[in-house]
């Protein structure tokens, strides 16, 4: 009988089977990836998240205990390499722009002035780190605000109000033109 | 209908995290709105990401390999905080700096013959065994330009396995810090198409270290070596006029994945 489940695959790689973590690996890499493309809006700082993100894995899988679901465990370690691939990028000169290429609007014009749908990487850049992760780990990866909560290590509460913030400054960015009802006094990150 | 329920309560909502709004959207035009605009949001960060996925065989096979070896051993593959030299070190490496330099001076130009005087000059001819990525095919091209020439290549020669940074920077550190000033010859890799034999075609992997950290500049340093067991090229790229730093990259060749990194004298 062949191992199947995420926790067989996790015992059988913890006692050295490389071929389970490579199925294992292989079955989450697609979140994963999505997961680093989205935090980090490039795909060179995706791959090099994404790469980072499972050399901690594959480092730290002796240490995971089970108790969470593996999946909820790697997009925990993915999380982490990517807020610290942006961080090493702030860190970094940036390069110059190339030749005709114009200078981005900064994030508030972009806020201020959409009335067409804006590209996703640009809009999900217009938002703080800690919105835009709470963000995509409920819509990418589709967890539970506790499931956030416990990867960030801050309260359910917060999470759920970080992603409404989050939203709301998406909104005049991905759907512009929506005209929302007094029930929409949207919170601001800033 | 006044009692409108609040952004946030129609945020969670529409994550299935708030179901009490549920019979009040129903009967609210204007809370309803608002749950189709938080929708449109929902829908368009959910949407998958617009390029091909990277394989993941290419991204994580060296990994799997190296749990096989020795998991314990594997080491991060960005050490990006700069390496703090000992005072000691420090001033061993400007000696071979100064010595370096002078032996510039006196040959006008980079140390080419370093490798077949130091230890590992048995070793050297490694990388000229044979093009990586150019597809040499026998065609002898007379311009080597855009790529590491096998006489160049045999600067640095071939390192061994390298299980760590500190290794890494071990065994590159002096003929590093002695070729420092220099650019070095033919380094830029091969552009693709017909390889002269002999040439170490690097550009793949050169490229996608400079697409990981855009700072870095020209080569001034190349070696091969064996890294966490699987085939690897040993790359410096300065990352400004000395006495900047370099950056030494340890790249899988198979994939260019990244698997040490160390920042040298």
């Amino acid at each position: 009988m062949g191992i199947d489940t995420d926790d067989a695959l996790v015992r059988a790689a913890q006692g050295g089977d490389s071929s389970a973590l490579d199925t294992l690996l292989r079955r989450h890499y697609d979140r994963v990836y999505a997961l680093c493309r989205r935090l980090t809006g490039e795909p060179a700082d995706a791959a090099d998240a994404c790469q980072d993100a499972l050399m901690a894995i594959v480092r730290g899988l002796d240490g995971f205990d089970g108790r969470a679901a593996f999946g909820t465990w790697a997009y925990r370690v993915t999380t982490n390499a990517c807020l610290d691939e942006l961080r090493r990028k702030r860190r970094r000169p940036e390069p110059g722009l190339p030749e005709g290429r114009a200078e981005p609007a900064s994030p508030v014009d972009e806020v201020e002035s959409a009335t067409t749908r804006a590209d996703l990487d640009t809009a999900l850049r217009t938002l703080p780190d800690e919105y835009r992760a709470v963000v995509v780990l409920r819509d990418v990866c589709a967890l539970s605000y506790q499931e956030i909560a416990d990867i960030l290590g801050i309260p359910a509460g917060t999470v759920r109000s970080r992603i409404a913030r989050g939203r709301g400054a998406l909104i005049p960015l991905l759907a512009p033109g929506r005209n929302l009802g007094p029930a929409a006094e949207r919170p601001t990150t800033t | 209908m006044n009692d409108h329920a609040d952004f946030e309560a129609l945020s969670a909502f529409i994550d299935g995290e708030a179901p009490e709004c549920g019979a009040h959207v129903a009967a609210c035009p204007s809370c309803q709105a608002t749950v189709d605009a938080l929708q449109v949001v929902r829908t368009a960060v959910a949407e998958p990401v617009d390029e091909a996925t990277p394989p993941p065989p290419e991204r994580h096979r060296h990994l799997v390999a190296a749990m096989g070896v020795d998991r314990g051993r594997l080491a991060p593959p960005h050490r990006r905080r700069p390496v703090r030299w000992p005072v000691p070190v420090s001033t061993a490496a400007l000696f071979v700096l100064i010595a370096g330099a002078v032996a510039l001076l006196g040959h006008g130009g980079y140390p080419a013959n370093q490798a077949h005087t130091g230890p590992r000059a048995s070793e050297a001819d490694r990388p000229a065994q044979g093009p990586v990525g150019g597809g040499a095919g026998g065609q002898a091209g007379p311009s080597t330009r855009g790529s590491i020439s096998a006489s160049a290549a045999t600067v640095a020669a071939y390192l061994g396995d390298i299980p760590d940074a500190a290794t890494l920077l071990d065994r590159a550190g002096p003929s590093l810090a002695a070729g420092r000033g220099a650019t070095l010859g033919n380094a830029g890799s091969a552009a693709g198409g017909s390889v002269a034999p002999g040439v170490v075609g690097t550009r793949p992997c050169e490229e996608q270290a400079r697409g990981r950290e855009p700072d870095l500049r020209e080569v001034v340093y190349f070696a091969t070596a064996s890294g966490l067991g699987v085939p690897a090229y040993v790359l410096g790229f300065s990352t400004g006029p000395a006495p900047a730093p370099v950056t030494l990259l340890l790249l899988a060749r198979d994939g260019c994945g990244a698997l040490l990194r160390a920042v040298g004298p």
